[in-house]
């Protein structure tokens, strides 16, 4: 039995599919923050200083084993100069689309992140919790995701069915920002990089035409960015898009509701390591008989060899969830989540 | 389903607006052209909803579906009248929002799904608020309303525009849809909506049954 590991440790165990002391978790815990200060989400993304505090906060009441730099997917957009809405209960969304046509994406600027104030916040973040003891996550949202905010999913799909040629002019500009963006936040402090696209899960986007788009552009931004990469797809299904982006650098993936955690780690044994399922949006009218049932059965399922790490689909908690929820996923996995994994409790 | 149907389907599920535009066009030179199109449209939506919950098909070929038939439907329908006169036996009222948030792929599938099957509906759009959609939908006099959303917290609001659209117009019909009500089966009970569409498809069967209810 191996003693107790830091976070640090264990996280980097669990993601080489080797069982460490117990199996890790992440509670991502983005505007849940401003819910721990008792501010508006909009003051609490306005400083650095805000979220450093909070993530300290939140990893001391919640143990989970990570600090988590990201903030909110339109902080992307509005380093291009688009906006972000402000809610009081939610994650902001992307104003108006800062491509409306064609001509839009000819005369786009590529942001330079070093100068973005907007981006700069992310990077003071990642720079105050990096080489404590628990690892920091950074985020960057995939260039073939990023249009979906640039310029709203509908005229997205149709720019990728009907005007391919405007579409890969618009990739390359993104896979320029996203490069830099992705090795900047590694410089400042993040330990890996979660390579956010939602749009390569095959509910989304039909196979073949991922094959000649998004998986092209995944294994080609995987080569540029420099450093550990965990794939998420938000609470899409990814069972069917594994096999296509495996890959050295990728050392996780997430996975949804929909997915089977005992067929994926059957079918990528070792290859990969798999973060997931717990659903935010039922977790938010769970009991504690509640937590015990879906964890432990998370547990029993997909803990043995390592390989797991515990978290929801989305990537962000929902503001409705109670901390006496986080507090009770933290005790079950610390009580159920020990290795070796007792099959029968 | 007819031969037809499978053809117009297999030319949307890849986007060939083209062939789909073929298809039309055969179905236009045809006898009683409307009464084929309308069985066709009704096959290949049920059909692709079916396809959709069954997973598989993905979100991108849901969308291309509704939107290459709605722009295909109005581009055949208004060569002659018929259009306005399918409308007018279409006795309720009818819109569709994406409230609060702004993640409007759903709204606009299901508006192209309607649209396709020749019924009028006001757009309201979206980002907008439980008190705008509210005065928005008694000013129009509305009787059906479709609620999209894709944020829990917007899926929430529901139930206040639903407490204050009933005190007002107490036969107002609030049908809910979006990824928040599919994965909480049910949340679209706790908002109080009155129907939840799991499908664009389906959406289209509420309103219809609603509709020839109200004949």
């Amino acid at each position: 039995m191996k003693n107790n590991l830091t976070s640090r440790e264990r996280v980097f165990t669990a993601l080489s599919c080797r069982e460490p002391d117990r199996v890790p978790f992440f509670l991502a815990l983005t505007f849940y923050g401003a819910k721990e200060l008792g501010m508006s989400i909009k003051e609490y993304f306005s400083s650095s200083k805000n979220v450093i505090y909070a993530q300290k906060k939140m990893r001391e009441k919640y143990k989970h084993d990570f600090y988590y730099g990201f903030y909110y997917a339109s902080l992307e957009i509005e380093a291009f100069g688009g906006d972000s809405i402000f809610y009081d209960d939610g994650p902001p969304n992307a104003g108006e689309p800062i491509i409306k046509n064609l001509s839009d994406i000819d005369n786009l600027n590529i942001p330079d992140v070093k100068k973005s104030d907007v981006l700069r916040k992310v990077l003071e973040t990642q720079e105050a919790l990096k080489g404590l003891d628990a690892p920091v996550i950074g985020v960057m949202v995939s260039p073939f995701s990023l249009p979906i905010m640039q310029m709203g999913f509908d005229k997205y799909i149709e720019l990728i069915y009907f005007q391919r040629d405007y579409f890969w002019k618009l990739m390359k500009k993104n896979m320029e920002f996203s490069t830099t963006w992705a090795n900047l936040q590694l410089r400042a402090g993040a330990d890996v990089i979660v390579y956010f696209d939602a749009l390569l899960s095959t509910e989304m986007m039909p196979k073949d035409i991922l094959q000649e788009t998004g998986f092209l552009i995944a294994k080609e931004m995987f080569k540029k960015i420099e450093g550990p990469i965990v794939l998420h797809m938000a609470s899409a299904k990814v069972f069917d898009s594994v096999n296509e982006i495996i890959d050295p650098k990728v050392a996780a993936v997430s996975f949804s509701k929909l997915d089977d955690i005992k067929k994926l780690k059957e079918k990528f044994k070792g290859k990969v390591a798999f973060v997931g399922n717990l659903d935010g949006i039922s977790m938010r009218k769970w009991t504690y008989e509640d937590v015990e049932k879906n964890v432990r059965d998370l547990i029993i399922r997909g803990a043995s060899g390592g390989g797991l790490v515990i978290s929801d689909s989305h990537g962000e908690i929902p503001w409705y969830v109670s901390e006496e929820v986080l507090v009770a996923i933290s005790e079950v996995v610390q009580r159920y989540g020990t290795y070796p994994i007792k099959k029968v409790i | 389903m007819q031969e037809i149907s499978e053809k117009l389907l297999e030319f949307l599920l890849i986007g060939n607006k083209i062939k789909a535009d073929k298809i039309f066009n055969e179905i236009f030179q045809k006898e009683n052209p409307f009464i084929l199109l309308e069985k066709t449209l009704i096959e290949v939506m049920d059909k692709v909803g079916d396809l959709w919950e069954l997973q598989e098909i993905s979100l991108a070929q849901y969308y291309l579906v509704g939107v290459i038939c709605e722009e295909l439907f109005k581009k055949y329908t208004e060569k002659t009248n018929v259009l306005g006169k399918i409308q007018k036996q279409q006795k309720l009222n009818l819109a569709i929002v994406t409230l609060e948030d702004y993640h409007g792929l759903g709204r606009k599938i299901v508006l192209s799904f309607l649209n396709s099957a020749g019924f009028e509906i006001k757009d309201y759009g979206l980002g907008k608020t439980v008190n705008e959609v509210f005065e928005r939908s008694l000013r129009d006099k509305i009787d059906i309303l479709l609620v999209s959303t894709l944020m829990l917290p917007a899926a929430l609001k529901v139930k206040e525009l639903v407490k204050k659209l009933k005190e007002k117009k107490p036969e107002i019909k609030i049908v809910v849809g979006g990824a928040p009500f599919r994965i909480d089966e049910n949340l679209w009970k706790e908002v109080e909506a009155d129907e939840f569409g799991e499908t664009a498809s389906e959406a289209v069967k509420i309103v219809r049954r609603m509709v020839e209810h109200e004949k």
